[in-house]
């Protein structure tokens, strides 16, 4: 039996039909991504477990226990939001703290707990600052320190890295998942970046428009996305219409789109005979160099793709030039 | 050279800033002046002396009648910022959309000034052998209307400076229910907006003899009133109580915000 199972879950907003029958299990010890673009009903599921939401149909079970009507307080979860929500008037460690308080914990046991959760986090020196003297990124640890003191069964994170710079952000994911990992805590992340689903998750489940896309690891959904939409969220797919993929390489396609991951695409010097490979020419029109990899837009017969390439200063094309391409047949997914 | 430069940039915002200051303290400096001279017909005082300060303790009116004025400043303070608050704490937890009719409705003061509330108030509750009738609780309520604009600006601009929803969220997952979170978080944040718009309501009840006239009559008798109603006494003793309710309310502001510093600090 999963550790946390969404049944059938639906939710409205007036007219709004946000979640349209969601199903869902995740186990314990799980690091769960929900990713979908904005809209798509990943938050106001993470708020429905929650409990700051309610359902308009469907049942919760949360370690065998029917949830769905419980107060957030009943339900012993922790919760980061996008904005930290640290409490202004409060120092490092009387946020920390707060939840325990609330729990009417001892001063000696608060003590404790929050000076090893804030070594945890790496902030024991920051306990008696306020959050206005803390950068976005230690804010944002001393929001998962507030969570996790608790020691709550399930730990929601709604986009906590979205207001943070790229940099941080990569730190950040990584002490996340440190974390995550030592306390083998179920966590559920919610994020629209694809990037970050893919660094962080055991299991990532792609939402779009309040159903559940896909779900998988991050491998599977990056190399065998169900859909186009899939493709098109989950990398820079090259997705064309099968005909226009057909009239690209001088074959017919009958099905209705075309994804090729754009690494798969390799340029080559001259047509080989190998079975299972498919190669196309075309001429080069833009280029664009994105550190280590170099990535060219090709057109053949007035349709364009794209080529990933690591970057060598050796072998680097030049727009306009004519090139041969090769890619593996296994590599084309034909979606419908 | 550009250290000169430097300097004189420091010392030009220096100079002005002292200037502002100067020509503002000048009248209040020359009022605490008149209360210690004997006459000023001439161009100098003739002589100096205390005696306007010792008459003014020693009858046993003034002090009383300025502590009556803060009394009446300070009540009708209170109950308007607990009041608002706890209307903006259900308007922001249970019923966004009231926001703009609460906005309207402390707005409706700001057109219809205290004495033009006051005299419909005086004539429908009059006589009342209620609380209702009574001229103190009266003249609070009519005070109360009064402020609401200031009051209910200045909280409402503390609260939109806040994440309210997601903070009141997060004290909730973490066990703390609404109301208390609150109290406890939201309300300490508002604190400076609470105080200056506090401040502003009571100098702006404090300076008023108007709206007192018209419903306590000489019943309440505060320190404007006394300036109002005694206009034939020496200009010293009145440049006297003048300057005791400018400490007053000079007093009240460094509290204030001695507090609100020590917050911040």
């Amino acid at each position: 039996m999963a550790y946390i199972e969404f049944k059938g879950i639906h939710k409205y907003f007036g007219e709004n039909h946000v979640l349209r029958g969601i199903d869902l299990s995740i186990e314990q010890g799980e690091f769960v991504t929900l990713l979908g673009p904005s809209g798509c009903g990943k938050s106001t599921l993470l708020r429905c477990l929650s409990g700051l939401e309610e359902v308009s149909e469907g049942r919760i079970i949360l370690n065998g226990t029917d949830i769905t009507d419980f107060t957030p307080k009943q339900r012993k979860i922790g919760m980061v939001f996008q904005q930290y929500s640290l409490f202004p008037n409060m120092t490092v460690a009387k946020n920390v703290a707060f939840g325990l308080k609330m729990q009417r914990k001892s001063k000696e046991e608060i003590e404790q707990k929050v000076d090893e959760t804030l070594k945890l986090v790496g902030l024991e020196e920051k306990k008696k600052q306020y959050p206005r003297q803390l950068s976005g990124g230690q804010q944002q640890r001393v929001a998962l320190a507030r969570a996790i003191v608790m020691e709550p069964s399930v730990l929601l994170l709604d986009e906590p890295l979205s207001a943070i710079d790229a940099l941080l952000r990569r730190n950040l994911q990584v002490e996340i998942r440190r974390i995550q990992k030592k306390l083998k805590i179920t966590t559920i992340f919610v994020t629209h970046d694809q990037d970050e689903a893919m660094v962080m998750s055991d299991t990532i489940h792609l939402l779009n428009n309040g159903l559940i896309e896909q779900s998988g690891t991050p491998e599977e959904l990056y190399a065998a996305p169900c859909s186009s939409f899939a493709a098109n969220f989950m990398g820079h797919y090259n997705l064309l219409p099968g005909a226009e993929f057909g009239r690209f390489c001088e074959k017919s396609y009958t099905c209705q789109n075309i994804a090729v991951r754009p690494e798969a695409i390799s340029i080559t010097e001259a047509r080989g005979q190998e079975n299972g490979v498919l190669y196309m020419e075309g001429e080069i029109v833009s280029e664009i160099t994105r550190g280590n990899t170099l990535s060219y837009t090709v057109e053949h017969n007035g349709v364009r793709i794209h080529t990933d390439t690591l970057f060598n200063p050796h072998s680097r094309r030049q727009v306009g030039e004519h090139i041969i391409m090769k890619v593996e047949e296994k590599d084309i997914l034909q979606l419908e | 050279m550009k250290k000169s430069g430097k300097k004189r940039k420091k010392l030009l915002p220096g100079i002005v800033l002292t200037l502002c200051g100067a020509f503002m303290l000048l009248p209040f400096l020359v009022t605490v002046l008149y209360t210690v001279v004997k006459s000023w017909t001439r161009l100098m005082p003739s002589g100096y002396t205390m005696k306007f300060w010792i008459k003014v303790f020693s009858e046993g009116k003034v002090i009383p009648a300025v502590l009556r004025g803060l009394l009446i400043s300070i009540a009708p303070v209170i109950a308007t910022n607990l009041i608002v608050i706890l209307a903006l704490y259900v308007a922001i937890v249970y019923n966004p959309k009231a926001e703009k009719f609460l906005q309207t409705l402390c707005m409706v003061p700001n057109t219809l000034k205290g004495v033009i509330i006051a005299i419909p108030v005086l004539s429908m509750y009059a006589g009342n052998p209620t609380v209702l009738g009574d001229r103190i609780f009266m003249l609070s309520c009519v005070y109360c209307v009064c402020i609401l604009p200031f009051v209910y600006q200045g909280i409402r601009n503390n609260l939109h400076a806040i994440n309210v929803k997601q903070i009141l969220e997060a004290a909730e997952i973490l066990g703390c229910n609404r109301l208390r979170a609150f109290l406890q978080i939201i309300v300490p944040n508002m604190m400076s907006g609470i105080l200056v718009s506090s401040l502003l309501s009571v100098s702006c009840i404090f300076g008023d003899f108007a709206v007192i006239k018209i419903i306590a009559g000489n019943k309440y008798v505060t320190g404007q009133m006394l300036l109002f109603s005694n206009r034939q006494m020496l200009l010293q003793i009145q440049c006297v109580i003048v300057v005791l309710m400018f400490m007053v309310t000079l007093a009240l502001s460094a509290v204030a915000f001695s507090l609100q510093n020590r917050k911040k600090d």
